[in-house]
């Protein structure tokens, strides 16, 4: 089954959905989420802004690991996704495409209010090659 | 009305800058580059050109209005790829310089400009680049000649380019053959 088949039914949101979902730990839009809700150890929130063809539209994400002092998994999560944006990634969507590059600067650090709680804040730019 | 597109048309966009390749396999297309089989790092993406030459028979004739296609002559076909490298090695400049050689020294290569062209100064060089739909867009400059030869600028706190232009050319081996051939190459899924 091609990329095309598997998604060809997503509106531009679920496409947002899908790319932060691709890389095998849980990811939620950040407004969906309610306060104090449990999403586990290691997750994404993002956030989700659309548009039209021709406007490449700046777009944010954080890697969340929970209960740790190490950087590690966030790291290299931020890393894998760092790979595969540095080849064209696409997420075909029921007209046209979603085309996401990294932003600038593209991973970030964070400190948080829980001390045993890791932070990578993320830049995407995401242009819709769509109407 | 006619404010509408086609849901097929955004499928062929092609995406981000591409590579600059020696050799390409278009039977084998997703096997991804060895590192020296890219001839350099671009910035700026890459401009592949291929113009026709045409002349008007009919030009200097009286009474024949300009662009009387039974009279219009096809001369050639001018085809180049201009791009910024920066990659700075011995290999690159040799190249970018066109008609040069090489020797090695103890800890440094040098590089020297030739008199004469020589065939072995012709190559030829690939652009390969992504569709959005996940497919590539492949083009083959036959017979690479650097004719801009070399030219590089510094900047203050920054990267150095070299604006390198190739031409294609017409071998007498082959001279129906013409110096520039293009491939759209179906998405991996549906690749072999």
């Amino acid at each position: 089954m091609t990329a095309r088949e598997l998604t060809d039914a997503l509106d531009k949101f679920q496409a947002i959905n899908y790319f932060w979902n691709s890389f095998g730990i849980s990811a939620y839009e950040a407004t969906t989420v309610p306060e104090g809700a449990n999403l586990g150890d290691f997750y994404i929130t993002y956030e989700a802004v659309t548009d039209s063809l021709d406007r490449a539209v700046p777009m944010s994400a954080s890697i969340w690991k929970k209960n740790t002092m190490s950087w590690e998994e966030v790291s290299q999560k931020a890393e894998e996704i760092s790979d595969a944006l540095s080849k064209v990634y696409t997420v075909p969507m029921q007209v046209g495409y979603l085309y996401i590059t990294r932003g600038t600067p593209f991973a970030q650090r964070m400190s948080d209010e829980d001390e045993s709680t890791r932070r990578i804040y993320l830049n995407i730019m995401a242009e819709y090659l769509a109407p | 009305m006619f404010t509408i597109v086609s849901e097929d048309a955004f499928d062929e966009l092609q995406l981000d800058a591409g590579v600059l390749l020696s050799t390409f396999d278009i039977t084998n297309p997703y096997t991804e580059p060895s590192s020296a089989d890219i001839i350099a790092t671009t910035t700026g993406g890459i401009n592949p050109v291929c113009a026709p030459t045409y002349e008007d028979l009919a030009e200097d004739v009286d009474n024949v209005p300009n662009n009387m296609m039974e009279f219009k002559k096809l001369s050639g076909w001018d085809c180049s790829m201009s791009f910024s490298s920066i990659k700075f090695n011995a290999e690159n400049i040799r190249w970018s310089l066109g008609a040069a050689d090489t020797t090695n020294g103890t800890g440094y290569k040098k590089v020297v400009p030739r008199r004469d062209l020589a065939q072995t100064d012709f190559a030829d060089v690939w652009w390969v680049g992504d569709k959005a739909n996940g497919g590539a867009v492949a083009i083959k400059l036959i017979n690479a000649l650097s004719t801009g030869g070399l030219n590089i600028q510094t900047t203050k706190n920054g990267k150095g380019t070299n604006a390198v232009t190739l031409t294609g050319h017409v071998s007498i081996e082959h001279q129906s053959t013409m110096p520039m051939e293009f491939y759209d190459i179906d998405p991996q899924s549906n690749n072999g």
